[in-house]
């Protein structure tokens, strides 16, 4: 018997703009979480083309499709900075050390080190504490922290509150448009929750691998207000 | 690796510090066993070398009857002689106060200048002192073990003389390594057996020896050292220009008995040191393999993670050896240690037993590197496996949980074999499935307690062996309570008559030996020869009879046979077989040179021995019916009397009581024996445990889930552990059932390589062997099983099950 062809992602054309805010909706196995790993260089698409464009005269376009392992590796550490839906902080590090596993690797400059992005994000009295003494909202700060302080381009947050309460959702939520609006970073955001939708620039949705639409202002508004009561 | 990575590590070795230090406890069990059976294999070895060097170990003696002194002047100038040295050699007996037996004793003379060859060391350190006469050190154990102190007072009897001598203290020879009495069994009793240097003018006169040397002691020259064919050829030489004087024995160092003795128990260690050691060590680097591969696996999120950030693959797998290289490091250093406490432990065995200048346990940063590098190296190898894994994945895939094993149904849920499977309770479907799915790792489970227990029988049916081989040659070949030898062969009928009538003997059988050279003389085949020790056994021989050993010699012997029954190590040294033409160079009486056959193999245990009636060694001596090898058996009651009795004529060279060597040899046995045995025992029994836990450990940190399912469903702890020792059960009983056959065969491999022509080890593995390494099998796997469920019982279960999947 032969194994069953799936395709995740499926004719996809999409271009982000530097400083922007891309929400991604779509039901769960809708190929969300496979573009983000694709922008992310975390996967490579079996065909097409995925280009990155560097800040002018930082480094010509990038090939993601055709870069080798290092040169993926070298891409997520000094462009990318990912949130997960499960934080995935090292366990037997604390706050601070989790941080500066990402900024042990990057010499890109920027505004913060390990320490001022746990400031950043309200956590700068919490630094010495293991992930297990800190809250679901508290760990997914450091891991926006640890996003945040290699100074990346783009941050990936794949459904960053889909795990948390709705108040701490909210919080997060904040941190992540203060950090795109204060610091200029080009967010993409995937998420199934329609509340998040008011701090988009823009809104896409995905279903079965296919970009199926972008959502209308308006309909992002209808979307926030269903989801808001 | 970056300080956080490297925090990450320290942290992430002591969280773990339970599986890891079951892992370091194997490896440190892996690298002692391997540290201390070489280290003593080396410590023996070397001490051997550097003893026979410093203190100049001849390379041949040649024993004559008398040789004037001007003769080694004259053979040191035969080509391929290096140096020659005259000495005096005696057998005499000595008495010591408040020691009721005779201890028999060999008188070896010390020149005024010292001796070239064979020197003395003293127990006390520094030089040896010149003797005066009635001056004489004494050999270590014997000095030793009667707890005797320079200026103590001996009586020696030396031909029918009494003389009074004083001791200066004790010392050691390279040519008394090993001191047997002759006709003494297999261990020494320095109680009842003793070397005296004395001053050699002072032998020579009581020897009656003016002038002369009864034996030559020398080293051949650097050109033809180590060529064996060559030195023959000089041994040959100097021997037909000492045969005028009476060559009784020409042997080269290597057949000198000390010699053997020792070599054959280096060669035993080197086997016993490379077998075992080396298969303990394949388990740990395997089990090691494994779990170090399973631990580094469970982690794939994490290293999903940090390839997400940005780290390449061989950072993260450099981080990751920190594991392997942390358990290899740890097992390396304590089994250093407890390698070196055992081989000081193993090598006062060997001091007790070899008068021997043995050095303090060695220290062989090498062989600790080769050890701690095969345990590193084979941890490493499955920490590269296991985070191998988890990097070749993209790190989108490696950050989410490994998908769920493949379900698919075992060998034994197909075919007809399926309605069996439909019978099975579910705990034993979940049992068969791990074990079937995992096959590496069952075959590891399998692998720990085959080897185990193959160690185990193997060694325990050498200590059988042992017990068999002296129970062979010392009850089922000898009857007799008393051996006598004599100085002289005497003639056999009156020695009779006369030995009868002393007190408390109730029978006498007259036997003959002599010393003779054999030459295996079989067409087309090179001639091969060994200096041996004629046994004439007298007519209907009831007492001493190693023919007994093999029916049919013993039914076939014959008084009017014409020809030689050999032991068959013999017959394979000189390449005869039954029927072969056999040539026997005589070296004593007549000395001549006669043909004869080989008339029967006997299978005997110790030495090489040649056997046929006295009646013909009598003949072929050119005498008529003598002995000088009396056996007696006697009422123990009167055994004071018969001893007065025999020691005071002169005649008398020896006598052995065989009840005294028995005891002897049994309690040095029990003793050196049974503390290598428990050893040994104990350290497979270890290697099983460490193994077996290891190895449900890892099963149990993949099946944590069910574990918590089982757990939820009301199970108890202990419940779930029987269902987790179900597998180790399983997989061990039929590792330690294939270990039965294992331990045979290996029994079989090391009873061949111990072939020696100074003893074989019968191949024997009996039941209770088997039965008492399936015992210690039992109770360590039982052990095992309990730490299990203490594993299984501090569980954070709920933990476990609200991990997402």
């Amino acid at each position: 018997m032969g194994e069953l062809e799936v395709r995740a992602l499926d004719q996809v054309t999409l271009e982000v703009q530097r400083g922007e805010l891309l929400m991604v909706l779509g039901q769960s196995g809708s190929g969300k979480s496979t573009l983000l790993n694709v922008i992310g260089g975390m996967d490579r698409p079996t065909s097409g083309e995925v280009i990155y464009y560097p800040k002018k005269d930082e480094a010509p376009p990038l090939h993601l499709e055709k870069a080798k392992d290092s040169a993926l590796t070298r891409f997520r550490r000094t462009y990318v900075g990912f949130v997960f839906q499960f934080f995935n902080l090292i366990p037997t590090l604390t706050a601070l050390e989790n941080v500066q596993v990402a900024t042990a690797l990057n010499d890109r400059p920027g505004p913060f080190n390990a320490k001022s992005s746990l400031e950043v994000v309200g956590l700068g009295d919490r630094w010495d504490h293991f992930p297990s003494q800190l809250s679901g909202g508290q760990q997914q700060r450091v891991a926006i922290a640890r996003a945040l302080a290699s100074n990346p381009d783009i941050l990936l947050c794949d459904e960053p509150t889909g795990n948390l309460d709705s108040e701490t959702g909210e919080q997060v939520l904040k941190l992540l448009t203060r950090v795109h609006k204060e610091y200029g970073k080009t967010v993409i955001m995937i998420t199934h929750n329609p509340e998040s939708v008011r701090i988009a620039d823009r809104v896409i949705e995905l279903k079965d691998g296919k970009v199926s639409r972008t959502l209308t202002e308006d309909e992002v508004h209808q979307l926030w207000q269903e989801g808001h009561h | 690796m970056n300080r956080q990575l490297f925090k990450k590590l320290l942290r992430d070795l002591w969280l773990r510090k339970g599986s890891l230090g079951a892992l370091a406890f194997i490896c440190t069990i892996g690298i002692a066993f391997l540290i201390s059976s070489y280290g003593v294999y080396f410590d023996l070895r070397d001490s051997r070398d550097s003893f026979y060097d410093t203190y100049a170990l001849a390379d041949f003696h040649i024993l004559v009857k008398a040789a004037p002194e001007n003769i080694v002047q004259r053979l040191s100038t035969l080509p391929g002689v290096g140096r020659l040295e005259g000495g005096v050699q005696l057998e005499g007996r000595t008495e010591v106060q408040g020691f009721a037996d005779p201890v028999q004793t060999t008188l070896v003379g010390v020149p005024r200048k010292g001796k070239a060859f064979n020197r003395l060391l003293p127990l006390s350190g520094g030089e040896i002192q010149q003797l005066e006469t009635d001056q004489a050190y004494a050999s270590s154990a014997f000095y030793q073990e009667h707890k005797l102190q320079a200026g103590d007072e001996l009586s020696v009897i030396l031909l029918g003389q009494k003389e009074d001598i004083t001791l200066i203290g004790g010392v050691q020879s390279p040519e008394w390594v090993y001191v047997l009495a002759p006709g003494g069994g297999l261990a020494p009793d320095p109680l009842r057996t003793a070397v005296l240097f004395m001053p050699l003018r002072q032998l020579q006169e009581a020897g009656e020896l003016e002038n002369s040397y009864n034996i030559l002691m020398g080293r051949f020259s650097e050109e033809i050292r180590g060529r064996k064919e060559l030195e023959k050829q000089v041994l040959d030489r100097i021997s037909a220009e000492l045969h005028p004087y009476g060559v009784t024995s020409a042997l080269p160092r290597s057949q000198f008995l000390s010699v053997q003795f020792l070599e054959s128990d280096i060669v035993g260690l080197k086997v016993s040191a490379s077998v075992m050691p080396t298969l303990c060590l394949i388990i740990v680097a395997v089990v090691l393999n494994v779990v170090i591969g399973r631990l580094v696996a469970g982690q794939r999120t994490v290293v999903g993670t940090l390839k997400a950030l940005g780290y390449p693959s061989f950072s993260i797998t450099f981080h990751y050896l920190g594991f392997g290289l942390a358990v290899g490091v740890l097992g390396a250093a304590l089994g250093t240690v407890l390698g070196l406490w055992l081989q000081e432990g193993l090598l006062s065995i060997y001091r007790s037993v070899y008068e021997l200048p043995i050095n303090a346990a060695g220290f062989y940063p090498e062989l600790i590197a080769i050890s701690a590098g095969l345990s590193l190296g084979f941890a490493l190898l499955g920490t590269a496996f296991g985070v191998g894994s988890a990097t070749r994945l993209s790190p989108a895939t490696a950050m989410r949980p490994p998908p769920p094993e493949k379900g698919g149904r075992i060998l034994l849920e197909r075919g007809p074999a399926k309605y069996l499977w439909e019978l099975l309770p579910f705990s034993w479907k979940l049992v068969l499935r791990a074990i079937f799915r995992n096959p590496f790792r069952s075959l590891v489970t399998f692998g720990s307690a085959f080897v185990a227990t193959t160690i185990m029988v193997e060694s325990l049916a050498t200590g059988s062996a042992i017990g068999v081989l002296i129970d062979k040659e010392f009850r089922q070949a000898q009857k007799q309570d008393v051996t006598v030898l004599l100085r002289e062969a005497r003639n056999a009928v009156s020695v009779a008559r006369e030995f009868q009538s002393l007190p408390g003997v109730w029978s006498v059988e007259c036997h003959l030996n002599s010393p003779a050279v054999l030459r295996g003389a079989r067409a087309g085949t090179r001639v091969q020869e060994r200096e041996v020790l004629l046994f004439g056994l007298a007519s209907d021989p009831k007492l001493e009879n190693p023919l007994r050993l093999s029916p049919w010699a013993e039914e076939n012997f014959d008084d009017s046979d014409d020809g030689l029954y050999l032991s068959r190590k013999l017959a394979e040294v000189l390449g005869v077989d039954v029927g072969d033409r056999l040539e026997v160079e005589l070296r004593s009486g007549t000395r001549r040179t006669v043909e004869s056959r080989v008339l029967g193999l006997v299978d005997t245990s110790l030495g090489l021995g040649a056997y046929l009636p006295a009646r013909q060694l009598s003949l072929m001596l050119g005498e008529s019916a003598v002995t000088n090898k009396i056996l007696l058996t006697v009422d123990l009651q009167k055994r004071d009397a018969l001893v007065e009795e025999l020691q005071r004529r002169p005649e008398v060279l020896n006598i052995t009581w065989r009840s005294d060597s028995l005891q002897q040899m049994e309690t040095t046995l029990q003793q050196n024996l049974g503390t290598m045995l428990t050893v040994i025992v104990v350290f497979s029994g270890c290697l099983a445990f460490g193994a077996v836990l290891n190895t449900a450990l890892v099963s149990l940190s993949e099946r944590e889930r069910e574990v918590g399912t089982l757990r939820v469903l009301g199970y108890t702890p202990f419940s779930v552990t029987a269902i987790f020792s179900g597998e180790s059960l399983l997989l061990n009983s039929l590792g330690v059932i294939f270990g039965w056959g294992g331990g045979i065969a290996l029994t079989y491999f090391v009873t061949r390589a111990y072939d020696t022509e100074i003893f074989r080890f019968p191949f024997v593995v009996e039941a209770s062997n088997i039965l008492y390494s399936t015992l210690v099998m039992i109770v360590f796997l039982i052990a095992s099983q309990v730490v299990l469920g203490l594993f299984v019982k501090n569980l954070n279960w709920l933990e476990v099950l609200k991990i997402r999947e």
